[in-house]
């Protein structure tokens, strides 16, 4: 660069400095890595080494006949070329100097960082097992695919146990799972304008997902009838055609007073339940358990599980096999698929009635799971729901009249509905109003939470040349073992409540349901992509036990949270423009590329990098200290590990040199991706995915979940132990609790306190991501505040804009009262991802969140087809609802 | 607008090299010891033909007595890391809360006098020890120039004026509340103090620069 400044162009003031129009060197394609699900395409406008702006790219290929999806954004988005330059970002490693938490820190060198690391690392895995180091990685990471499959490289090599979040942040939809054999039962965005009602249900798009939320309020004036449902008025309601308003925590009972409406006004679709649900099955009244083979014949009792199901045939007048069931040499429900069709063929099967069947037992009466259901439903009339749910039972019936109406109707939940101990008999009930009005499988129908790539290079990248070598495990089982949280259930919820769900973990430990990977303590603990410390339900107790049993702790974060804050070590990681990398979100169905705009600030490095340097640091000290490999047993495989060859593995013995070679792996070996080379991708900044030619994702070729269309579609059997959409449960612990059919259960409450604090993603921060932003808190009340209704504070003499307690018995916050008439009497509603540096003392609302311990028995359960431990798919979410609390203004 | 220097108020062949050393030296010891490892050449540096008083001699003495880790740890402690944010923020941006077109404008200077940063250092411009740097190239070029030495001399005066007037006497008061006895804080109010005395000196030196120096 050469100075402008002359005798010709002589300087002379500022002025002359804006003279020269103001350009680029470069306009980089890029997103933000974030768990928002908007995948939004950007241009990133990049001038001597710095990104100075963002804008939206646009340039999304039309998908049919419904709205374009682009252009894509929101202000947080448009805010990061700043944020990223913000004081909370971390530029350099750090090693603590104070006490933990304390904020005391000392910059070093990577190389020290790393080198005392893996020291520490190495001391762990041979002393005692790689089991006690825990690997814990957030959505920050997860949802790009390069830096997910580094960790899962890294954690396969190593063998150390990574807690997954799926179920530990209470997003896994268990209720789906159980009902259809699958969590992934989302389509695109675009699904929603094909709708002809949808449900919004738990959820807030109007300020969550913003780069979509359009097509709702597009489909609405097509003629689609949008209802959104939840307890405070939200800005969804706002736009929506109808709000209903159930009290928290009340939502079952208002699905299953529309499945009662709908059953009694036979609003329902007959031929379709026959066929594609468990309805028409027959159940011994004697026992409530299914009709099985080994009710019928000896051979049925040689079966491992048996999986062979009856149902009334009113033409033969006799019992009949269901097709589609049985195979008793391979009775479990994941290869169900390949063997066997749901056509009825030329039996019709009785929705109703009662028969004698001739058992082994004798003459034994059996009936439909569609007659238990209606007796079932005889508890939940539209006016004994109304008296639960306060909603009116006039608006219940006409509700279900309409979205029986609707072919097809889509009920769009949110992942709150996970995080309600009882959530899962919640999604069954949607699931089931659904089944009932034939919406599921169909386009612009059935349940949208959530879908997933299948990404198959993402796992043959983990495990290539190695094979699967590493321990998952659900988030919350394992905080439960390590946070000290009987203890917690015990303290809040009593010493019986406590006793009865820890004598049913156990035991399912001990059947071997659920893997235990806590024999060895916890000794390391990691965490990469997330702000754990702040997210997890209990985050108090939890910071305050688990942080006390972990020997070390490490952060690779972009930003400082109270996780890094509470960290040994912080190694500093690039943000969204300063790495290269993949996104695929299933609502959008677009491949996205994230581009090295700028060079990482700092010493910042990407994910893969970060573990690449860790690797070359536990291969060279094990060289150096002589260490021998070990025998690491692995659910039953022993598996030998050398932890000197750890960055050869790491890195395919050097074919693997960064993450746009991660991630041109991940794309040549995964379908539904079009092949392309990285840097061709990044030129363009998305590609359109293959097998989408409709609103949904119903073709083999593309790269999402299609099971449950398919099932519709083709007449496959569902991936459950009755091969069916399966509302009736028979295994002992849910027959035990009750919970054999969607039914509704009270939330729990702590006594003496009255009011039920909800919590909800927020509009100005994805998680933890941006809630500290300057100029997105100017856009809010510039610190945390918390919802409340008019009455209660008037109650309290707290008036809007005053600093309140919030406490019960597990804790105590404060925050700002923001009173509103849109919030019910008798409920708090606080937006979440505030991180406790924000608050007063250093606690934020995890301090009277008390349900980190709350593993219901029912979703431990196993031994049952599909039932057991499935990674991502069946495990204990972490619930965060089943509290109350109270509230007074602070002096 | 017309601006000017008087001609024979400022002799820019005696002063320019001893401001453009005394800038150097401030913008070395502010750099972050992490970054720049030898500054063993400091003490050779010559001052003489300053037009105003400069004493560093114990300033320099406390910081080459100071052992290099120190450093490393004090300077992090204050200037680069905390759990929110630096205490201290060394960056211009940082430190005011990242106002708007404050970084484009110290681009735009640079990049009109020619001011060029290495890749490793581009992200981080308002450094204050980039931006004495630049007053250092920029008395530099004062010294070197033939034709043009006005354009240095006001570059200079509204650099300072725009930007190092704006936020290190603020720098300086919050590190003296933070850490009075600190090497740097002790570095910070002497920089404070010589910028006072520079930007008197300036505006001394440089006619018209009240009425259309914007």
């Amino acid at each position: 660069m050469s100075s402008q400044a002359s005798a010709d162009n002589p300087y002379r003031g500022f002025e002359d400095l804006y003279r020269k129009k103001w350009t680029w060197d470069r306009v980089a394609r890029g997103t933000h890595g974030t768990n928002c699900a908007g995948t939004c395409a950007f241009n990133v406008y990049v001038k001597d080494g710095v990104v100075w702006r963002e804008e939206q790219q646009g340039q999304y290929e039309q998908l049919g006949d419904v709205p374009d999806f682009g252009p894509r954004g929101c202000q947080k988005g448009m805010r990061h070329h700043k944020y990223m330059y913000g004081k909370q970002r971390i530029l350099y490693p750090l090693k603590r100097t104070g006490e933990r938490g304390e904020g005391k820190w000392e910059r070093i060198s990577w190389e020290q960082a790393t080198t005392e690391i893996a020291d520490k690392f190495l001391d762990y895995a041979t002393e005692y097992s790689p089991e006690c180091i825990s690997y814990g990685s957030g959505t920050q990471m997860s949802v790009k695919l390069a830096s997910y499959a580094s960790l899962l490289r890294f954690g396969n090599i190593t063998g150390i146990t990574v807690p997954e979040f799926f179920s530990g942040v209470g997003d896994l939809p268990t209720g789906s799972y159980m009902t259809l054999g699958q969590v992934y039962t989302g389509d695109t965005f675009a699904s929603v304008y094909k709708s002809k009602c949808v449900m919004i249900w738990m959820s807030n798009p109007a300020a969550t997902r913003i780069p979509d939320a359009h097509f709702f309020w597009e489909a609405k004036y097509n003629g689609t009838q949008v209802i959104a449902v939840s307890p405070e008025f939200t800005p969804t309601a706002m736009h929506s055609n109808l709000w209903l308003n159930p009290k928290p925590g009340t939502d079952s009972a208002l699905a299953m007073s529309m499945v009662q409406v709908m059953l009694k006004e036979k609003l329902y679709k007959p031929d379709y339940i026959k066929e594609q649900t468990d309805l028409p099955f027959l159940v011994r009244t004697d026992t409530k358990e299914f009709l099985r083979r080994e009710d019928l014949s000896l051979y049925g009792l040689l079966a491992v599980a048996d999986n062979v199901y009856y149902m009334w045939d009113e033409t033969t007048k006799s019992i009949v096999q269901a097709p589609g069931t049985g195979r008793a040499d391979k009775p479990f429900g994941r290869d169900r698929r390949k063997y066997g069709t749901l056509e009825l063929g030329d039996i019709k099967p009785s929705l109703e009635g009662r028969w004698i069947a001739n058992t082994l037992d004798g003459e034994v009466e059996v009936t439909t799971v569609f007659e238990l259901l209606k007796e079932e439903c005889e508890n939940y009339t539209p006016q004994m729901a109304s008296e639960i749910t306060g909603v009116s039972p006039k608006v219940i019936e006409q509700t279900a009249r309409v979205f029986a109406d609707a072919q097809p109707g889509m009920i769009y939940a949110g992942y709150a509905s996970c995080k309600w101990l009882h959530g899962d008999l919640l999604q069954r009930a949607m699931l089931l109003m659904l089944a009932l009005t034939g919406s599921t499988g169909k386009e612009g129908g059935g349940l949208q939470i959530a879908n997933s790539p299948n990404a198959r290079g993402m796992t043959q990248f983990g495990f290539s040349d190695v094979g699967p070598a590493f321990r998952l495990i659900s988030g919350t089982t394992w905080d439960y073992d390590h946070a000290d949280m009987k203890e917690l259930n015990s303290k809040i919820y009593g010493n019986e409540l406590a006793e009865k769900f820890d004598r049913y973990y156990k035991k399912s430990i001990e059947e071997d349901w659920f893997p235990d990977y806590s024999q060895n303590g916890w000794k390391m603990g990691i965490f990469a992509g997330n702000n754990g410390a702040n997210w997890r339900a209990s985050g108090s107790t939890w910071r305050k036990t688990a942080f006390e049993e972990l020997e070390t702790i490490v952060s690779l974060a972009p930003d400082m949270g109270v996780t890094s804050l509470f960290s040994d070590y912080v190694l500093p990681i690039a943000h969204h423009y300063e790495r290269n990398d993949l996104m695929l979100q299933s609502r959008v169905p677009y491949l996205q590329v994230l581009t090295e705009a700028v060079s990482p600030l700092g010493e910042a490095v990407d994910d893969w990098e970060a573990n690449r340097r860790l690797a070359e640091a536990i291969s060279r000290r094990a060289k150096e200290r002589g260490i021998k490999p070990i025998q690491d047993a692995v659910d039953g495989r022993t598996i030998r590990r050398d932890y000197t060859k750890t960055l050869d593995l790491y890195t395919m013995d050097g074919r693997v040199n960064d993450s746009k070679d991660v991630a041109q792996f991940i794309i040549n070996a995964s379908h539904g991706i079009p092949k392309i080379s990285f840097e061709e991708l990044s030129q363009k900044g998305i590609v359109k995915v293959e097998g989408v030619d409709n609103t949904m994702w119903d073709k083999d070729e593309s790269p999402y979940h299609n099971e449950i269309v398919k099932s519709v579609q083709k007449k496959l059997p569902y991936e459950t132990f009755t091969g069916r959409q399966q509302f009736y449960i028979d295994h002992e612990w849910f027959i035990e609790f009750g919970e054999t059919l969607p039914t509704f259960k009270e939330p729990l409450e702590i006594e003496g306190y009255p009011m039920r604090m909800m919590m909800g993603h927020a509009r100005h921060g994805i998680h933890s991501t941006w809630r500290d932003d300057s100029f997105l808190l100017s856009l809010q009340r510039g610190e945390p505040d918390i919802y409340v209704n008019p009455d209660d504070a008037s109650k309290r003499g707290v008036s809007d804009g005053d600093m309140i307690r919030i406490y019960n018995s597990a804790g105590e916050f404060s925050a700002m009262a923001h009173v509103s008439s849109g919030i019910q009497p008798g409920m708090l509603f606080m937006y979440h991802g505030w991180d406790p540096k924000m608050f007063k003392d250093g606690k934020n609302f995890s301090e009277v969140i008390p349900t980190g311990g709350l593993i219901k028995p029912t979703s431990m359960a196993g031994d049952y087809g599909h039932l057991g431990y499935q990674p991502l798919a069946f495990a204990p979410n972490q619930t965060y609802k089943d509290f109350t609390c109270d509230f007074e203004k602070t002096a | 607008m017309e601006r000017s220097s008087i001609e024979g108020k400022r002799d820019s062949d005696s002063t320019a090299l001893p401001r453009a050393n005394a800038y150097s030296l401030f913008s070395q010891l502010l750099s972050s010891p992490h970054d720049i490892k030898s500054l063993s050449l400091i003490p050779e540096i010559s001052f003489d033909g300053l037009p105003y008083d400069f004493e560093m001699k114990d300033i320099l003495g406390e910081y080459l007595a100071t052992d290099e880790n120190q450093l490393r740890q004090k300077y992090s402690v204050l200037f680069e890391v905390g759990d929110e944010g630096p205490p201290a923020p060394i960056r211009e941006d940082l430190f005011l809360a990242q106002p708007a077109k404050l970084r484009e404008d110290l681009v735009r200077f640079y990049e009109f006098f020619g001011y060029e940063l290495n890749e490793e250092f581009q992200w981080q411009m308002d450094h204050l020890s980039i931006e004495l740097e630049f007053i250092h190239f920029l008395a530099v070029g004062e010294l070197k120039a033939d034709k043009d030495k006005l354009s240095f001399q006001l570059g200079q005066y509204d650099f300072t004026e725009k930007h190092l007037n704006n936020w290190v006497p603020q720098l300086s008061k919050k590190l003296s509340i933070l850490d009075e006895s600190d090497i740097y804080t002790k570095i910070v109010i002497e920089l404070s103090r010589f910028l006072l005395d520079d930007f008197g000196w300036q505006k001394e030196t440089i006619s018209q620069v009240d009425v259309a120096g914007g």
